[in-house]
């Protein structure tokens, strides 16, 4: 059996759902799952092998997601973190404010290309899951894969469009997932970035059939509207690429 | 009646022995007397040799009001960030070594002065000669330089417009210019990007009248926008890495620095509105034995930088503790800044 410690936001739910039907699917694996809403894992320190929660509100989180474990242990064959801000909104942050060389001339600040690759690509570095990744690996010498908070999906978004019609969504995405690919070899980690058959043709945003009844670790907390939390459908195509990369 | 001797009523500070023989390096009584009060509501911007590099990060640690109206994009941090000029003063200028080379951007922000031949090439990429250090593998077309130095130029004038206190570390008297429209460039030409042409760049070394000539015009120009903008000067305790003058590097170093500080304190003894700060007197003094500069003889140890930074925030801080104080940001390398002039060490025989 191959065990594999899950650590995530709200965005794991959807992986939590998908397992009840990809349990079939991978037999030899048992997986734990550790979450906590936002920026609560921040809260996670190092000690004694394990990773233990700084307050009662993360731990009672991971005990509720994990079915009764308030830490998480340095012994796990596998761990994948999932999500922590590890998105592309953080690289469209960038490009709604400043502008490379090769962008269209317009009222955002003029920087030249490779500060502006410079830019997308540290947007991953400035991440919860950056972090919880470097405590990650003090506790484990374990594979780790890091896998993306999903895009949004494709509803309502017309910066999204504009910037599919310059080619600059592109541009974004690669260069951000240069960036989780650089974050990850730093703790000699694996970046996956989602799965192709979840994103639009345009590259920079999920499926809208996939945000349809997003999955949430507690149900009272879905909002409305909710289009960057996925779906069961999703948590498969994701967990699924994760597994096999851990096999 | 007389007294014995017109120094027989000075205090203590007044003489050498109990002035300085005796007194912590680090800490001299009465060194440093603000002419004006600066607190953390006061628009503190920065510029100057890199040694100014260490007040604009100092005073940010403390929670100065440090102007940064080119703040780097999400993303671009720490030494990175660094590296394409951000975060280093309070506009992407880079160093700003000489007077010279501060009025000519204060001149080009607001009185339309036009720098000749400050687009440089190198292995096609095309860069901004009086900033070379900002955008280090440049531009692919001239014109994308030229629009981004009209960007710059729009927030340096946002910076004097803004600012209370302009702080201003005087770093060389010694620059390279272009001969015929003598635009003065921070670093020499072929140094980082360029050629050297001696028909076309001409060696200066300013001084006194010159640099105090600059230093007048400067606070002109910045004041007709913002009369309410006050001056710090300070000399960088940095000795030259290199000297084009013909003397001896250890002669041409003490040349400079005293054109720099007799002009510093000449401005702040004519000016209500100019102070001095003292930090090459504590770096650089006698009395700290050469122990603030590392063993180059020539980077200041961050120790130095604290000795100096924690006298200048003691006497605006009454009653502060400077050990208290947050510590700095760590992003540079020790206490190094940001030093073009450190690539001469690479031509140094």
């Amino acid at each position: 059996m191959t065990r594999v410690c899950l650590i995530g936001d709200s965005h794991l739910a959807a992986l939590k759902l998908a397992w009840n039907t990809l349990v079939q699917e991978f037999p030899d694996f048992t997986l734990d799952f550790f979450a906590a809403p936002g920026k609560t894992l921040d809260g996670l320190s190092v000690s004694d092998g394990q990773l233990v929660p700084g307050s009662h509100p993360l731990a009672g989180s991971l005990k509720l997601t994990s079915g009764g474990k308030s830490t998480i242990a340095g012994d796990y064959d596998r761990y994948v973190i999932h999500g922590l801000e590890l998105g592309v909104p953080a690289a469209l942050e960038i490009s709604r404010k400043y502008r490379a060389e090769r962008h269209a001339k317009d009222w955002r600040t003029p920087i030249s290309d490779d500060c502006y690759a410079e830019a997308v690509r540290g947007a991953a570095r400035a991440t919860l899951a950056g972090r919880t990744l470097v405590k990650l690996r003090a506790i484990t010498t374990a594979p780790i894969f890091v896998c993306p908070t999903p895009m949004a999906d494709a509803r309502n978004q017309k910066i999204r469009q504009a910037m599919v019609e310059t080619g600059e969504a592109r541009d974004v995405v690669r260069l951000f997932v240069e960036g989780c690919e650089r974050l990850a070899r730093a703790s000699e980690a694996r970046f996956l970035s989602q799965p192709d058959e979840t994103l639009e043709a345009d590259g920079i945003g999920t499926k809208a059939s996939l945000s349809s009844a997003p999955a949430r670790f507690h149900a009272e907390l879905a909002a409305k509207n909710d289009n960057s939390h996925m779906n069961t459908a999703y948590g498969e195509a994701v967990l699924r690429k994760a597994l096999m990369a851990a096999a | 009646m007389a007294n014995a001797s017109p120094y027989s009523d000075l205090p203590a500070e007044a003489f050498w022995r109990s002035g300085v023989v005796g007194q912590k390096p680090e800490a001299i009584p009465g060194l440093y007397r603000p002419k004006f009060a600066i607190d953390r509501g006061t628009q503190i911007a920065t510029a100057g040799s890199c040694f100014a590099q260490h007040i604009a990060r100092h005073l940010q640690a403390r929670r100065y009001s440090v102007i940064d109206a080119e703040p780097a994009p999400p993303g671009l941090t720490g030494e990175a960030a660094q590296r394409f000029g951000y975060g280093l003063y309070s506009a992407r200028y880079g160093n700003i070594y000489t007077a010279r080379q501060l009025r000519q951007l204060a001149g080009e922000a607001f009185d339309r002065f036009e720098p000749k031949d400050w687009i440089w090439e190198k292995d096609g990429r095309h860069y901004d000669a009086l900033r070379p250090s900002v955008e280090p593998n440049g531009f692919g077309d001239p014109a994308l330089v030229e629009q981004h130095r009209k960007y710059h130029l729009r927030r340096v004038a946002h910076v004097l417009r803004a600012a209370d206190l302009f702080v201003f570390t005087l770093g060389l008297t010694e620059a390279w210019t272009h001969r015929e429209s003598e635009t003065v460039y921070p670093t020499a030409p072929g140094t980082i990007v360029g050629r050297y042409d001696p028909d076309v760049h001409a060696f200066r070394n300013f001084a006194f009248r010159d640099v105090y000539d600059d230093m007048k015009a400067f606070f002109r120009i910045a004041k007709r926008g913002n009369e309410k903008l006050k001056f710090l000067l300070t000399v960088s305790p940095v000795p030259l890495t290199a000297t084009a003058s013909g003397q001896h590097v250890l002669a041409a170093t003490a040349y400079s620095k005293s054109v720099l500080r007799a002009v510093a304190g000449q401005l702040a003894q004519e000016n209500d509105d100019v102070d001095y700060f003292p930090s090459y007197e504590i770096i650089a003094g006698a009395q700290a034995k050469g122990a603030f500069y590392e063993d180059d003889l020539r980077r200041v140890r961050a120790e130095g930088v604290a000795a100096a930074m924690d006298t200048f925030l003691s006497a605006h801080e009454t009653g502060a503790a400077p050990s208290q104080a947050p510590a700095p940001q760590p992003a540079l390398k020790s206490e190094n800044a940001i030093c073009e002039d450190i690539l001469l060490d690479a031509f140094a025989r």
